[in-house]
């Protein structure tokens, strides 16, 4: 017997039934419109139909090269109502990394609004917005051709593409059951109800989407998608927060922290406020505490952790921020949730690296086989139940909160997002001018966190003609999303090397620090 | 006072404060600042400060504009248009 069926609940059905709750609440506001819950259920039937109709689902992928927009949410839940994975790519990634996973994506579709010559479909089906089949796809609702699709816990809601060390995108697959667990825990954690109004900041290519995309659309509040062009200026997105009277904003802490240190918030009335989230990567106490000034003082604050592959899986409450200047906990792990230490403790600490067991967990990478891959480990316990490594070198405290220290690989956060700085590089030498390169991260001036910066080598054509910088930076954009660009480049005659004859990156990071401070 | 343009006052700025390291020759004043060079938010915040400073002006939130900011040639525009 398969009892899967009764016991999960499907990562949008919660929208369905807060659309069945409150049809008349605003759904979605954005620059171009608004749209209510129950037209934005409805169009999303249309889309599964069109689908459905036209044999693109069940059980395929539905790509998406969409700026934020309602269409793109429509796509996104028509396609989850349809039985198919929707699979969010950045349309301001660089054709060269929309092909690669394109190439090896087995798409049923992708939806964009593009007419790229660059980018390779690799003869799969596209379907343009605005096109007269999207106009089609439109008018469908009402036909009563949805079939109820039947879903297993196990299927695939959505594959999210993060950086890989070796110069292709990871895409990792999240079944309903684990995509649905912490929506549908933050909903109730955070107590977000019908009064809320969410600031929609981070791409639907980022996990932490899934809060404003799952929790939000299920609570009956609205989601106000924030216009790209607020993002660059903190006082236009302090004067957005305001003007939109928003309650709730889950972001990373980089965005924040720009808000406080120019955003302008003394002039801002902020006291609408609820709830501040914020994720992938350490909020700096100082700017935390600083940050609460501006806000009401009853405003909830959570510290949330969790890679791609895990989704959210530890909170840490940060309502009462601890004395001292330790970094935040990352904190308890989620209901369910086994988390623990893998490879005995290696310093007083205890720390080591954070493995994660419990029902977030994502199925695998795409395309790859999950038999024997080193990013498995078996419970301590249970050694025929598998957790994740997350690479992340962390300790417990007294109080059980696991407590963040560093990578134990070469990844790098910049603005929340993964970086394999493998990825750079190996996009980098495929300039001709290049002979080798190295790229490490360092600290931005006045602690804003951190910028990568890259040490080349020229080859014997690029030492001919001198280095084009601005023609590398180029070079680096046509391979690389823009935050993966390196800020700057410095040329060296040769790399410094360790006892062991690999490139000293230790002394490479201490070299680019050194330029900071010169310069400041 | 200066007798450079507006343009190159910019442009010195840009590589004096913002990328700095980058030679004023391979920037051109149509190059896009986010798109080409490359400029994040906090160097952005950087270019507002230096453009107040450089200039004596004031910019308001309106002037806080993507395009506006995109190249060399639309911020001589802005900062034209405040010295008006």
């Amino acid at each position: 017997m398969n009892t899967e069926k009764l016991t999960f609940n499907t990562i949008h059905g919660d929208f369905i039934a807060a659309a069945d709750k409150y049809p008349e609440n605003q759904a979605i506001w954005s620059e171009s419109g608004t749209i209510t819950y129950s037209e934005l259920n409805k169009l999303s039937d249309s889309f599964a139909n069109w689908l459905l109709k036209n044999n693109r689902a069940p059980g395929k992928r539905t790509a998406m090269i969409l700026p934020k927009s309602i269409e793109t949410v429509i796509c996104l839940m028509g396609s989850l109502k349809a039985g198919n994975t929707y699979v969010p790519l950045g349309d301001t990634w660089p054709a060269n990394r929309l092909n690669a996973i394109i190439k090896n994506g087995d798409f049923g579709l992708i939806v964009t609004n593009k007419e790229n010559p660059e980018i390779d479909f690799c003869g799969c089906e596209v379907l343009q917005l605005e096109s007269n089949e999207w106009q089609e796809a439109q008018q469908l609702a009402d036909s009563n051709e949805l079939k109820s699709v039947e879903l297993l816990a196990t299927d695939i809601a959505y594959i999210l593409y993060t950086s890989g060390s070796t110069g292709i995108p990871k895409g990792v697959c999240v079944s309903h059951q684990a995509a649905q667990f912490f929506p549908a825990w933050a909903k109730q954690e955070f107590n977000v109800d019908p009064s809320h109004k969410i600031a929609s900041i981070a791409p639907f290519t980022f996990d932490l989407s899934t809060f404003d995309l799952f929790t939000g659309l299920s609570s009956g509040g609205c989601l106000y998608l924030v216009p790209e062009k607020f993002k660059m200026f903190p006082s236009r997105l302090s004067g957005f927060l305001e003007k939109h009277e928003i309650t709730t904003i889950y972001a990373v802490p980089s965005t924040l922290s720009l808000l406080l240190l120019n955003g302008n918030l003394d002039k801002r009335d902020m006291s609408h406020f609820k709830t501040v989230l914020f994720a992938g990567e350490v909020f700096p106490i100082a700017m935390c505490r600083q940050f609460r000034e501006y806000l009401p003082k009853d405003v909830q604050y959570y510290n949330l952790y969790g890679p791609t592959e895990t989704n959210v899986c530890t909170y840490f409450d940060a309502s009462k921020v601890p004395d001292g200047d330790d970094n935040l906990p990352i904190g308890l792990p989620l209901p369910g949730t086994t988390s623990f230490i893998d490879a005995g403790p290696d310093d007083e600490e205890g720390s080591g690296e954070l493995c994660i067991y419990g029902p977030t967990l994502m199925s695998g990478y795409w395309g790859k086989p999950n038999e024997g891959a080193s990013y498995w480990t078996s419970l301590p316990d249970e050694p025929n139940k598998m957790a994740y490594r997350t690479g992340d070198i962390t300790y417990q405290d007294k109080q059980g909160n696991w407590i963040y220290k560093g990578r134990a690989d070469k990844m790098v956060k910049i603005w929340g997002y993964r970086v394999e700085l493998g990825e750079i590089e190996s996009g980098m030498l495929k300039h001709q001018d290049i002979e080798q390169c190295a790229v490490v991260k360092r600290d931005k001036q006045g602690n804003l966190g951190e910028e990568l910066v890259a040490f080349v080598i020229p080859s014997a054509s690029g030492q001919a003609s001198g280095l084009n910088h601005t023609e590398l930076f180029k070079h680096c954009k046509t391979y690389l999303p823009h935050f993966m660009v390196p800020s700057h480049i410095y040329e060296l005659d040769s790399f410094p090397l360790n006892n062991s004859g690999k490139v000293d990156r230790l002394k490479l990071e201490n070299t680019a620090q050194d330029y900071v401070l010169q310069n400041s | 006072m200066s007798d450079k343009s507006t343009q190159d006052r910019i442009k010195d700025l840009i590589v004096e404060k913002v990328l700095v390291g980058v030679n004023p020759e391979e920037i051109s004043n149509d190059s896009e600042l986010v798109s080409e060079l490359g400029l994040d938010s906090i160097q952005i915040i950087g270019l507002i400060g230096g453009l107040e400073e450089e200039f004596d002006i004031v910019l308001e939130d309106d002037d806080l504009d993507f395009e506006l900011f995109s190249t060399i040639n639309n911020l001589a525009k802005l900062v034209d248009g405040k010295l008006a």
